[in-house]
Parts: C-alpha cells; sequence; structure tokens
C-alpha cells in the first residue's frame, strides 16, 4: 500500500495547504536577537575569532611552560638559599 | 600576521553584485564567524522555517520565533554536519521541525494515541477555511499533517522525530485529513468526498 492511497488533496485543497502560514513572518527584532545569542556563545563574530586564535595549542604549551617555570623559581628559592 | 585561507571566501554584505551560494556563506560563518554571512543566511532561510515552526506550534508567533532562534543555535553550532548534497534550507527547516516537535512534546500536547480526539477544541457546525482547520487540530495530528502534507517529510522520517512507528503516523494522517475535510467550508467538502 502505497502513502497516496490515502485519502489525497484536491489540487485546489493542495493549493490552499502550500499557503497555510505563508504570510506570516517573524518580527524584525528576531535577527538581532539570534545574532547576539550567538556572539555571547563565540560562534559568531571577531571576539570569538580572536579567542580561538590566542588560543592556539602553541601559544597554550608556551604558557603551560611559563608557569611551570615560575612555580620551579618559587620553590627552588628557599631551598637553594638554605 | 593574520592567518589568511585561500578556499575562504570573504563576505561583503555590502555587495550585491551576485548572490553568494549558501556554501561559501557556511564556510565564511565556519572558519571567519562572519556576521555578514549569517545575516545573509538568517535572511534567506528564516522566512521559510518560521512558517515550519509556526505551524507545528499551532499558530503562536511568539513561540515560532523563539523556536527559530533555538534552530539557529543549533544549525550553526553543527555547521560541520551539513551535507552539500542536500539543500541548506531544507536540512535547516529539519532541525527547525525537531526543535518545534520538542516544544509541543515538553508542554505534554503531543499525544499520538489512537483513542485521543483529533480536534483540540470542539466548534461543531462551524465551517473554517484551510489554516484554522489545520490549526484546530491536536498537536499530534497536526504535527503529522504538517510534517507529511505541508512539509513534505515521508512517514519514515516523521516516525523518527516523533518517536513513533511508520504505521502510527499514516493512521494519524488519515484521521487528520478526515477532520479537517469536515471542518473545510461545505462546498470544498462536497468536492472532496
Amino acid at each position: 500500500m502505497t502513502e497516496h492511497s490515502f485519502e489525497e488533496w484536491t489540487p485546489e485543497e493542495r493549493a490552499q495547504l502550500a499557503d497555510v502560514g505563508q504570510h506570516r513572518s517573524p518580527r524584525s527584532e528576531l535577527k538581532g536577537r539570534t545574532m547576539r545569542d550567538l556572539r555571547e556563545r563565540g560562534l559568531l563574530g571577531a571576539a570569538g575569532s580572536r579567542r580561538a586564535q590566542e588560543f592556539s595549542l602553541g601559544r597554550m604549551l608556551d604558557g603551560y611552560e611559563g608557569l611551570l617555570f615560575n612555580m620551579s623559581e618559587v620553590h627552588a628559592s628557599p631551598v637553594a638559599s638554605v | 600576521m593574520p592567518l589568511v585561507r585561500p578556499n575562504v571566501r570573504m563576505i561583503d554584505a555590502t555587495d550585491v553584485s551576485a548572490p553568494a551560494s549558501d556554501e561559501a556563506l557556511v564556510s565564511a560563518i565556519r572558519h571567519e564567524r562572519s556576521e555578514a554571512a549569517f545575516a545573509v543566511l538568517y535572511d534567506r532561510h528564516t522566512p521559510r522555517a518560521f512558517q515550519t515552526a509556526w505551524r507545528i506550534v499551532g499558530g503562536n508567533p511568539h513561540e515560532a520565533e523563539d523556536v527559530v532562534q533555538e534552530a539557529w543555535l543549533r544549525a550553526v553550532s553543527s555547521l560541520d554536519r551539513w551535507s552539500r548534497q542536500s539543500e541548506f534550507g531544507a536540512w535547516f527547516r529539519g532541525i527547525t521541525a525537531h526543535v518545534a516537535i520538542d516544544v509541543v512534546r515538553k508542554q505534554g500536547w503531543l499525544v499520538l494515541d489512537a483513542d485521543v480526539d483529533a480536534v483540540s477544541d470542539e466548534t461543531p457546525g462551524e465551517w473554517m477555511d484551510m489554516e484554522s482547520a489545520i490549526l484546530s487540530l491536536a498537536p499530534g495530528y497536526r504535527a503529522v499533517l504538517v510534517l507529511h502534507d505541508v512539509e513534505g517529510f515521508t512517514h519514515e522520517e516523521i516516525a523518527e522525530r516523533l518517536g513513533i512507528t511508520a504505521g502510527t503516523s499514516k493512521g494519524q494522517l488519515f484521521k487528520a485529513r478526515r477532520v479537517v475535510r469536515a471542518r473545510l467550508a461545505p462546498g470544498m467538502e462536497r468536492r472532496a468526498l
């Protein structure tokens, strides 16, 4: 049994069906609201790109290495001074 | 020195000489987070998606707007899943339909049961136009009818989205069509039966 074996719409009804909701449109502020939401989630806008560039693997490793170096300096100093 | 990807075309929202393809816009959003590209893609596909949402949530414009906003968030978060073999608009409307169904389901209105009346509000003897007749359906029936007869989904796709069997989807569509027909203006009903 195919889907078309059910009561089918007449061509006139099909045209009416296609027309349901056609004249409806969202308010213009939805665009700004949506873009703001996307920006806040880092999915849109220059801020997101900058953040992505700042957190490249190389920069993260450099930062981690620097942190380890500083920590070793802090803990090494008292021992060295004894 | 800024990283330049030669395969990514920069989108200029003021350039109206040649409309950018959906593929170029998606690429610019994915790689550059381009707001100009998103604005064009939004203007191109939101009206149709809004209508899909509006029909499924039963004619509530505020809920339909919330659905479209959530659909864009999901779409932009998963642009890498869009297959270029499919039309972007159809892919986005699929996401929109999914979000709209979730909204109706969370409200506890999406009941797809043979015992549930297909009509949400009883106004016997009142003739309606097609839009009012569809909006008067119980949410579960309306979802099936809209997805199949208006949006062009198959029963298998509807079954997957609604968590029912394809057979149930066919049965609900049959009942929904009968109710809508019975509520249409008398002249049209006679032609249909």
